[in-house]
């Protein structure tokens, strides 16, 4: 009986390196990606530091910093106030619900896993951390 | 001359930005995007009862597809913006990259079942899985949400008021479909998760 050839798999060659341009700009993207979300809050936040070192500047001089902190805090309104204490409060309560269910995510996981893994031994993962969040490497 | 009244007021206003700043920056996005990756997962379990039902194998390529672009979205789900399309597909026109692999495989997974019932039921999880990522895209960002309003008022002139929810529904995928080339962020994402 004749055996069976068995097939050699044709040998692929590796990839070829990119060009110098497109590595720079494959690299360039990569990092406008990573930080250009960054880069625009940090420019307003700068802009808004700069807007608000021109206005006191302009009051710099006229009046005691005493004096001014009273007359500022006496023109704070009750509405102001309240709004503040209401985000405030939202933002609490936001951060202890955001708590409880990455417990709860960290407690359930491990055990779907397990369980699934035996229905599906190469159950493939979205490799988040237990808690459900991105990984460091993947920011 | 700038009264008391006029800087309280300013510095009101930029305590409100700042706070504002904070909550939609930091704390909605996040809030997003655990909706956004709660929502896929509910997709993957309930593919995954599915094939637990016996309808699919574990090891067919389509369930196995469309289970790698999943993870791959929910994985890299915080780069699901239209910032870092735009600059991801900016860059691979620029460079010429070919990157619709996942979509000619699902394509060729998807004609190889025979089962017609099984094929529209793993089409049609495709499918949800494409509007979660379409609603976290278009939904978080105001030129998209403008495009959005006037997609709506398209389908509204061709499928009447009757459709109303569902054109609500459909809004986000066909914006994000006309937008962008949904099959190379699908490509994307599925070559993420095997990475």
């Amino acid at each position: 009986m004749r055996k069976k050839q068995k097939s050699t798999p044709i040998p692929t060659p590796p990839p070829s390196p990119p060009s110098t341009s497109r590595y720079i700009l494959g690299n360039l993207f990569n990092l406008l990606r990573r930080f250009g979300g960054t880069i625009i809050v940090w420019a307003c936040i700068a802009f808004l530091g700069y807007e608000a070192k021109e206005v006191l500047i302009a009051y710099a001089g006229r009046s005691s910093f005493a004096d001014l902190t009273f007359r500022l805090l006496a023109q704070v309104s009750i509405v102001w106030k309240l709004s503040l204490t209401l985000a405030g409060f939202s933002i609490t309560l936001y951060l202890r619900e955001r708590n409880l269910h990455r417990k709860t995510r960290e407690r359930l996981t491990a055990r779907i896993t397990q369980l699934e893994l035996k229905i599906d031994p190469s159950r493939t993962s979205s490799l988040l951390t237990p808690e459900g969040l991105t990984r460091e490497e993947d920011q | 001359m700038m009264g008391v009244p006029e800087i309280a007021a300013f510095l009101q206003s930029a305590a409100c930005i700042v706070v504002l700043g904070i909550v939609l920056l930091h704390f909605w996005s996040a809030a997003r995007l655990d909706a956004f990756r709660q929502e896929m997962f509910i997709v993957r379990d309930e593919l995954f009862d599915y094939a637990a039902s016996g309808k699919i194998e574990f090891d067919s390529p389509a369930y196995r597809l469309l289970r790698q672009m999943m993870n791959g979205y929910i994985r890299y789900g915080h780069q699901l913006t239209f910032f870092q399309i735009t600059l991801n597909m900016i860059r691979i026109k620029l460079l010429s990259e070919s990157s619709q692999d996942w979509s000619v495989r699902w394509e060729r997974a998807l004609k190889n079942i025979r089962n017609n019932e099984v094929r529209e039921e793993l089409a049609r999880f495709h499918e949800r899985g494409l509007e979660c990522a379409a609603r976290r895209v278009v939904l978080g960002s105001p030129f998209l949400l403008v495009i959005s309003g006037c997609g709506i008022a398209f389908l509204l002139l061709r499928q009447g008021w009757n459709n109303l929810a569902r054109i609500f529904v459909a809004a986000p995928t066909f914006t994000f479909s006309h937008v962008f080339d949904p099959r190379i962020i699908e490509s994307e994402a599925a070559a993420t998760a095997v990475a």
